[in-house]
């Protein structure tokens, strides 16, 4: 890994972000001092890394710590451990883990979230000019009139009538208010995207449409996009590679088509073969692979590899030690000791 | 032998609020198979949940029944069977206590928020059976674990006195479950039972629906928006839009050779697994406001073969097939209408 005492480095010139060993552990506190007991490792040793203009999709369940990582991308979170290398315009590549307070500033802009829940996202006294406006006017970056144009165009540009700027978020539908996010998140020109499931709420028609337009946007103001989603047919669909967490840990690194006809890695498989198939023919066409128990804590895991208890291939050694994540051919990483011999079926194609 | 347990007849369910009538079903029928699965489709706000709530008779104020029967063939024995117009019943009274939740259950949409969080797991599915069953305390204990066991919980002798918030969200919905089955139900409505669940978390759970279905013989009402489900899991499809049911077939004609408009955009409009990156075919424009339905086709703004017809007719259900039926001008025969002189 990259030396510590020097100015960080990238490599790969078309990388905008390295992820390196990032760790996120949150303290579990007891009784009335707080007293520190344990940590849940949320994030827990996790390297990626984001190519200019791409869209990489961060997958896994519940818990995983996929929300994590892009909090901690944006500093929402300050990354207990690891480096977050990101590559300005001009070549410069700087820590964002290592920046605090004001430093973090000029990084805001730009890296943008979308996040979840167009609901609860969206501060109900404001109205859209405000919501849109506000990073503008916090950082000072235009004059009034400028903000007005600016804010004007934008909504324009998300699917949304201008003359509505001076509502509320009530009055408007969970894809329009979707849009009011986009448009937030885009309105300081941001070079790097981190999208927190932006369309699980949304009804199936509307959810094409944010696709649709998060795909237009990519295309015409050059963005990057870190795309965090459950769905996997979303995440296909939209991404160009993906990574597959698994309790705070990274199980495979793919590009999306690879991913999906050949998995590597034993969960993968599992969740690829859990995906609902939209053809009623072929429902009996392949095995489905059953994940026993439940999804392991991330404040007490298992030995060696996480997800051996649930893992149908699993052998002696891997309730010993810790698969390292190794890179198998070209752009696939999987960390499992027997990625290279295992035969693992792909996600059953319709049509 | 009844095979078709529910029927429901022009069901119309009507919220009067301050700003105006929300028609949220208007005139819809389906009918209910034993053993068979009914997929109920439609986007959020189309009145499917009010739809299928409304055979429990809970519809709440200011909603209301307005006309429609709903026929369920009660089993008294020995092949005998008792028709009740569940529509008609009072929603408090003994006779609707009677069939809901032994007869009819339900599992709801969120696990979160739809068990106590006061009671005990245990508790809260012995409630039921206590109250629908001759059994005592003991023996209802003893059924809950069983039944705790048989839906997949691990330690089910440990979990039944444990309150909902230790468990996780999957392990609720199999809570939720296990209080649905507890009496061995006819019916079993599913309102969005995998949604909030991960997906190898709602193949588990679909799997052991199905396995449950067949066992018990039990008819399944499974409401979703989601078509990759559907097609796992449905016998029959019915597609709803604003409160009308607008096509209605079998699983694999609704995805192979769907005819309304509405079903094809929906279909068209879902990411793919086998697709390849692309624009995708969303419909156009969102589900209209209730209080501004529009006239004519109620799917006429959005429809991307609309003729000039939709504006001002209302479709009736033409049947196409044995069994497929769809609510759509293009398919019914508009001189004939026009000659039988009916504007509307």
């Amino acid at each position: 890994m990259s030396d510590q005492l020097q100015s960080p480095q990238i490599k790969d010139d078309n990388v905008l972000l390295e992820v390196n060993n990032l760790k996120k552990y949150f303290p579990i506190t007891r009784g009335i001092f707080a007293r520190v007991k344990g940590y849940t490792r949320a994030v827990d040793d996790v390297s990626f890394f984001i190519r200019k203009g791409e869209t990489l999709g961060l997958v896994g369940e519940s818990g995983c710590g996929k929300t994590t990582v892009g909090r901690c991308i944006v500093r929402a979170y300050p990354p207990t451990g690891g480096e977050i290398l990101y590559r300005h315009d001009d070549g410069a590549v700087v820590d964002l883990a290592k920046l605090q307070g004001e430093e973090l500033r000029t990084y805001r802009k730009d890296i943008r979230m979308i996040f979840q829940d167009p609901y609860s996202s969206l501060n109900p006294r404001l109205t859209v000019f405000d919501l849109v406006s506000e990073v503008l006017k916090v950082n000072k970056l235009a004059t009034p009139a400028e903000m007005r144009d600016r804010v004007e165009y934008l909504l324009k540009r998300v699917g949304l009538r201008p003359e509505y700027m001076q509502r509320y978020p009530h009055a408007f539908s969970g894809g329009e208010r979707q849009r009011i996010c986009i448009a937030r998140a885009l309105i300081t020109n941001p070079r790097l995207v981190v999208c927190d499931e932006p369309v699980s709420g949304l009804d199936v028609s509307i959810r094409a449409q944010i696709l649709n337009l998060l795909e237009e946007l990519q295309d015409d103001f050059a963005l990057t996009y870190l795309f965090i989603s459950h769905d996997l047919s979303v995440v296909r669909h939209i991404c160009d590679r993906v990574v597959v967490m698994y309790v705070g840990r990274v199980v495979e690194v793919a590009d999306s088509i690879g991913l999906y006809v050949s998995p590597r890695h034993p969960y993968t498989e599992a969740l690829m073969s859990a995906v609902p198939v939209t053809n009623p023919r072929a429902r009996r066409s392949g095995v489905r692979i059953r994940l026993p128990g439940e999804i392991a804590d991330p404040s007490n895991p298992p030995s060696g590899c996480y997800f051996h208890p649930r893992c149908q291939y699993a052998r002696s050694i891997c309730a010993e030690e810790e698969p390292a994540l190794r890179r198998l051919d070209g752009e696939r990483y999987v960390a499992c000791h027997f990625a290279g011999e295992l035969e693992l079926r792909g996600a059953t194609m319709e049509d | 032998m009844a095979d078709i347990l529910v029927e429901v007849k022009n069901l119309k369910i009507h919220f009067f609020t301050d700003e105006g009538v929300v028609r949220a079903v208007d005139g819809v029928d389906l009918t209910v198979e034993r053993g068979k699965t009914l997929a109920l489709v439609g986007e959020s706000g189309c009145g499917k949940s009010v739809a299928c709530r409304s055979l429990l008779h809970i519809v709440h104020p200011p909603g209301r029944i307005v006309s429609g029967e709903i026929i369920y063939s009660q089993s008294m024995g020995d092949g005998l069977y008792e028709k009740v117009d569940i529509a008609s019943l009072h929603p408090r009274g003994r006779r609707i206590r009677e069939i809901r939740g032994k007869e009819i259950a339900m599992i709801f949409q969120e696990p979160m928020t739809s068990l106590s969080p006061m009671y005990t797991v245990g508790n809260q599915i012995m409630e039921n059976i206590l109250l629908h069953t001759t059994m005592t305390k003991r023996e209802a204990r003893a059924l809950t674990i069983e039944l705790l066991s048989k839906v997949g919980i691990p330690k089910p002798d440990r979990l039944v006195d444990e309150y909902p918030f230790r468990l996780s969200g999957g392990m609720r919905q199999r809570a939720m479950i296990a209080m649905a089955l507890s009496c061995n139900p006819k019916v079993l409505i599913a309102d969005e039972p995998t949604t909030a669940l991960d997906v190898t978390t709602q193949a588990n759970i679909l799997d052991l629906m199905l396995d449950l279905q067949k066992q018990y013989e039990m008819a399944l009402l499974f409401i979703t928006h989601d078509l990759g489900v559907v097609a796992e899991i449905a016998d029959d499809v019915a597609v709803m839009y604003l409160g009308r049911i607008v096509e209605r077939s079998d699983v694999d004609t609704i995805f192979n050779a769907p005819r309304h408009p509405y079903t094809q955009a929906l279909l068209r409009s879902i990411p793919k697994i086998a697709m390849k990156r692309g624009t995708l075919d969303p419909i156009k424009g969102m589900v209209p406001n209730p209080y501004r339905r529009p006239g004519g086709c109620p799917f006429h703004p959005r429809c991307p073969q609309a003729l000039p017809e939709c504006r001002v007719l209302v479709p009736v259900t033409t049947r196409l097939s044995e069994n497929h039926t769809v609510e759509c001008l293009l398919y019914e025969d508009l001189a004939a209408r026009k000659a039988a002189g009916q504007p509307r």
